[in-house]
């Protein structure tokens, strides 16, 4: 994409993120243009650069898995949108550090900006991200053949000339492998499973 | 079957890569075994998540890169500032006068000309895409952007603050910041009477810029005032000191 330096439109961010070809750049500009603007929300809201970092880190990755399971309706701006995700995920934290630490009473009453159905949204992505961290926990040459697979979508034979697998039958038993061993960490996680369960029930 | 077997079946099927019996056929097993559907699930999600877990890597690889250029930036801007602005200052009274005109001249011009762009936010309707079919009609009116037929749509209840709301977004998405302003005001009333909870906060919220695009600064700084001074207020602290202070200079000048 060699529009850094110009304003994208909405669309255009939204195709960008939808294609794997140009999300690095999209990114970089949703960077360059919104990142000063959420900071300086999260810093009104009592929050540090740090604080700032980690919620606007978490807000894009939210963002994104939005627009790539078409959940992102176009009636509002992205800027709201990215607004609206990084007030409630900041909001969010603050109400977990609050009940850990009765110090912060005084973020227990502040209500969130944007709707139930955005509350509902980041449970599920809460959700994810309990997937992902068991996804982390995998061996190292899983992770990396899970992630050439399904991120990077790159073909069994390309992996397979990147990888030290005697044939593409192996290579694809290891991926089922893998992802075995993912889905017995999620069963054996009762209360992840559970959640999830439930969650997929209510959709 | 083994578990590879099952594993590489609910693949085929979620990539859609089964013939259409083969569809039945699975969809058939998936009614009458709830553990393959909670499988069928489970493989779904972890298939998102380990999509989402790259995208998580890619992000922290633009921030890193994001905050080293800032950084970067920051120390190549400062030594600049101080070159330039503090012989300036030197110079006398005079001199730091005519900059601070000058800056306030240019505040102000950018202030009139970039403050609502900058600081509007599209209000946003609670409705999942799944359930869009179901939404009332006032609703979908609004996600249809069809403002001349909501302000045309008689409001059956007079006190129904949601319905106003809607009405004064239309209005205001039309340009007409009158009756916008008078129907954001009268939720206001309605709160005032506790006959209103619900879309207080953005009526006010919205009044501010109606009020802004009416060039009515006074009446947007006092507004803003109240939102910021209430704890509770969904929009507490989205206008900062600098707003506020950009928003009286509009005001004297």
């Amino acid at each position: 994409m060699a529009k850094e330096k110009q304003k994208l439109t909405d669309k255009e961010i939204l195709n960008g993120i939808r294609d794997k070809n140009q999300i690095n750049e999209v990114l970089k500009y949703l960077y360059s243009n919104c990142y000063a603007y959420l900071e300086t929300c999260i810093l009104r809201k009592y929050g540090d650069q740090d604080d700032a970092a980690d919620i606007i880190q978490e807000t894009f990755l939210v963002f994104i898995d939005l627009v790539i399971n078409e959940k992102f309706r176009e009636q509002a701006s992205i800027k709201s949108m990215l607004y609206s995700i990084a007030n409630n995920l900041w909001v969010s934290e603050l109400r977990k550090r609050s009940s850990m630490n009765k110090r912060n009473e005084a973020y227990e009453s502040e209500k969130d900006i944007v709707q139930m159905d955005m509350v509902k949204r980041l449970e599920q992505f809460e959700n994810k991200k309990f997937v992902m961290d068991i996804f982390e926990s995998l061996g190292s040459s899983c992770k990396d053949l899970l992630i050439k697979f399904y991120y990077l979508e790159m073909s069994m034979k390309d992996i397979l000339l990147s990888e030290n697998y005697a044939n593409e039958q192996v290579l694809r038993n290891k991926k089922y492998k893998c992802l075995q061993g993912m889905i017995k960490k999620i069963e054996n996680n009762p209360m992840l499973y559970q959640s999830l369960k439930t969650a997929l029930k209510n959709g | 079957m083994d578990d590879f077997t099952i594993l590489k079946e609910i693949e085929a099927y979620l990539d859609g890569e089964m013939t259409i019996e083969q569809k039945t056929a699975f969809e058939e097993e998936i009614q009458k075994q709830p553990e393959l559907h909670d499988l069928l699930n489970i493989m779904k999600i972890s298939r998102e998540a380990i999509i989402l877990a790259g995208h998580q890597k890619t992000i922290s690889d633009t921030h890193d890169e994001y905050m080293a250029s800032r950084k970067s930036l920051g120390e190549e801007v400062a030594p600049l500032k101080k070159s330039r602005v503090l012989p300036l200052f030197l110079k006398g009274i005079a001199a730091g006068f005519v900059l601070i005109m000058l800056a306030t001249s240019v505040l102000i011009y950018d202030t009139s000309q970039n403050f609502f762009d900058r600081k509007y936010l599209s209000y946003m309707i609670p409705v999942e895409r799944s359930s869009e079919q179901n939404i009332e009609n006032l609703t979908a009116l609004y996600i249809a952007e069809k403002w001349p037929e909501i302000i045309d749509l008689s409001i059956s209840n007079p006190n129904d603050s949601k319905s106003l709301f809607f009405v004064a977004m239309a209005n205001f998405n039309m340009k007409n910041y009158d009756q916008a302003k008078d129907k954001f005001g009268q939720i206001l009333d309605l709160s005032r009477k506790g006959q209103a909870t619900s879309f207080v906060d953005e009526a006010e919220f919205y009044s501010v810029f109606t009020l802004i695009k009416m060039k009515d600064y006074s009446e947007a700084l006092t507004m803003i005032e109240k939102i910021n001074s209430e704890q509770e207020h969904s929009y507490q602290g989205y206008f900062s000191k600098w707003d506020q202070f950009k928003l009286k200079l509009l005001n004297i000048f």
